[in-house]
């Protein structure tokens, strides 16, 4: 059912000189679902687009199928599906017809594609809005119009970019929910576009750390978590707290301790409602910027001292 | 007071057109409305000029034909050609405008005018028309394609599998829909008002309306080229006020 995609040697220039991807090699297994992270500007819509076929590498690079050279064959012959920034629905037609519409084109006969698009509206919880013009959706509805668009050709690779951007954070993670158990029941290959660490972690089995036109990192969430491969990666995925030198662990690594070896003043302390978050200014040598640790039940005031332990376990290190 | 001041404006622009259409109505303009009114002279500009009215029509109807067969696709091309050359263009289609109807005429005679019989026949006429509107055609379907992110729309056809013809017909046209509304408006009203560039090209064989009206002017009694106006007026502005309805819905 779904593909292998794999990005051989890509780069990615325009006109004018910029650079939006260097030379770069991803593959994407069958089946897998893949964030793409970074800030912005670090080529992840460039990256989409070359897979898509919305955009072409630059000479020596290749797009492969399942192995199959596909670098040639412009989008609307690859049979991918594929979620805009703005989603992008046709004002002129109305919510079925929007998602029939990959259909249509495919030339699938009348009955067939009516069922096919009431199967959609039920997958992406719309019934009874096949009949709604599109500029009547909220945020959220958009936004599932346009997976049932691209999902309704049931293609094998499915493209996001920054599905939840424009919506507020509570419908993102609801919807980040629904969508990461229907990805689970499809198991097509799926890769998106995101900035958000969080959903990259929560969504992705894999996530691709970009930064200027580079992959710093590729792995699953949890190893990319706890063995970034740079500081700025270990960054970009969670909080990196500074021990001297290259040394460096995440907030849970520090724990309370009086019999502890490191100490630090408390800066402030932010109450998240199952935890706290307190900001420490280290005392040990070589230690820059400030700590983050959150703790469970009451915490020191501000101003008051720390006693600290470390997992050495969790000692990162991290060159620039 | 700014209501008096509207007022005072639409009597201004609109206030001789009436007057004009009144004296078509009148036995006698110079003795006034007391020497009776009649209808005469309507009939007997029918009778005269009936078949400019026919001819204006006709024209502006392949006129527009022609600038939508030839001005949706330019621009769409235009549109999305990304060179400098098809800005400099973007940029001259101003132009037609700032050059004089005449000097377009004068061209076109000396290019077609000895070409056999070409030069009495209404295609002529139509020749002038179409360059003279074309470029409205182009400028109001251009503004449409850069708004409503169309190229996005696009890509997201394609995304779904449309092949070319598929997106343009499906996707590209119903959502500048209000765009070539816009233009064929333009150029119906244009191609039945053009005077300029039509006095030189017309013949007694191929005369328009508004050249017909000129000419009941310049030979008949000024009630009879009243009347004309009248018949002007009521053949065509509520067609045209309908149009403009029409394209305001569909436009949105
Ligand atoms: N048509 C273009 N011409 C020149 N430069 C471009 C063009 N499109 C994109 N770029 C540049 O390429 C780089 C990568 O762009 P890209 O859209 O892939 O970033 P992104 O990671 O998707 O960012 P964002 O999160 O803001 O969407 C950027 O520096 C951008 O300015
Ligand atoms: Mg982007």
């Amino acid at each position: 059912m779904s593909l292998t995609a794999l990005l051989q040697n890509c780069a990615r220039s325009f006109p004018d000189g910029t650079r939006a991807l260097h030379p770069t090699t991803l593959e994407f297994a069958a089946g897998s679902v893949t964030a793409l992270l970074g800030p912005s500007g670090c080529g992840k819509t460039t990256t989409l687009r070359l897979l898509a076929g919305l955009a072409m590498p630059d000479a020596g690079g290749r797009v492969l199928f399942d192995g199959t050279d596909v670098t040639g064959l412009p989008v609307e012959q690859r049979g991918i599906g594929m979620v805009f920034q703005n989603y992008a629905l046709f004002p002129n037609r109305d919510v079925a017809g929007n998602i029939g519409y990959g259909l249509e084109v495919r030339g699938v006969p009348k009955a067939e594609r009516t069922a096919r698009v009431a199967e959609m509206l039920r997958l992406t919880r719309l019934e009874g809005l096949g009949h709604r013009r599109v500029d009547q959706l909220s945020g959220g509805q958009r936004q599932r119009v346009a997976l049932a668009r691209a999902l309704a050709p049931a293609p094998r690779l499915l493209l996001l970019d920054e599905p939840f951007g424009a919506l507020d954070a509570r419908l993102r993670e609801a919807l980040r929910a629904e969508l990461a158990a229907l990805l689970a029941t499809l198991r097509i290959t799926t890769i998106f576009v995101t900035h958000d660490q969080a959903e990259a972690m929560a969504l992705g089995d894999q996530v691709v750390v970009m930064q200027s036109g580079r992959v710093l990192q590729q792995g699953s969430p949890r190893a990319v978590y706890q063995q970034p491969a740079n500081r700025f990666v270990g960054q970009f995925v969670g909080t990196l707290n500074h021990l001297g030198g290259d040394r460096f662990c995440r907030p849970e690594a520090l724990r309370p301790d009086p019999a502890g070896t490191l100490g630090g003043v408390v800066l402030v302390s932010f109450f998240e409602g199952g935890h706290t978050r307190l900001h420490l200014r280290p005392e040990v040598p070589g230690a820059e910027g400030e700590w983050v640790l959150n703790l469970g039940g009451t915490v020191p005031a501000a101003g008051s001292r720390m006693t600290l332990a470390l997992d050495s376990a969790a000692v990162l290190h991290l060159p620039a | 007071m700014s209501a008096v001041l509207t007022a005072i404006v639409a009597l201004f622009l609109i206030g001789p057109v009436l007057l004009s259409a009144l004296a078509g109505v009148t036995a006698n303009w110079f003795l006034g409305a007391s020497a009776g009114l009649t209808l005469a002279w309507v009939v007997k500009v029918w009778d005269l000029y009936a078949h400019t009215i026919g001819l204006s029509l006709w024209l502006a109807l392949c006129c527009l034909v022609c600038t939508l067969l030839l001005g949706v696709p330019a621009a769409y091309a235009l549109a999305r050609t990304p060179s400098r050359l098809a800005r400099l263009l973007e940029e001259l289609l101003t132009l037609p405008v700032a050059v004089p109807g005449i000097a377009t005429a004068l061209g076109l005679i000396l290019v077609w005018g000895a070409v056999g019989d070409f030069r009495i026949h209404w295609t002529f006429l139509l020749i002038g028309h179409v360059l003279f509107t074309l470029p409205f055609m182009l400028r109001a379907v251009l503004a449409a394609l850069r708004g409503a992110e169309l190229e996005v729309l696009e890509e997201a056809a394609r995304a779904c599998g449309a092949n070319f013809r598929q997106r343009f017909l499906g996707v590209v046209l119903p959502n500048i829909r209000g765009g070539i509304l816009a233009g064929a408006l333009m150029v119906t009203a244009l191609s039945i008002g053009e005077f300029n560039m039509t006095l030189l090209l017309s013949t007694p064989h191929t005369m328009t309306l508004p050249v017909g009206l000129a000419d009941s002017y310049a030979s008949m009694r000024l009630e009879v080229g009243s009347a004309f106006t009248l018949v002007f007026l009521v053949l065509l502005v509520p067609p045209l006020v309908a149009m403009q309805a029409l394209s305001e819905r569909l436009g949105r």
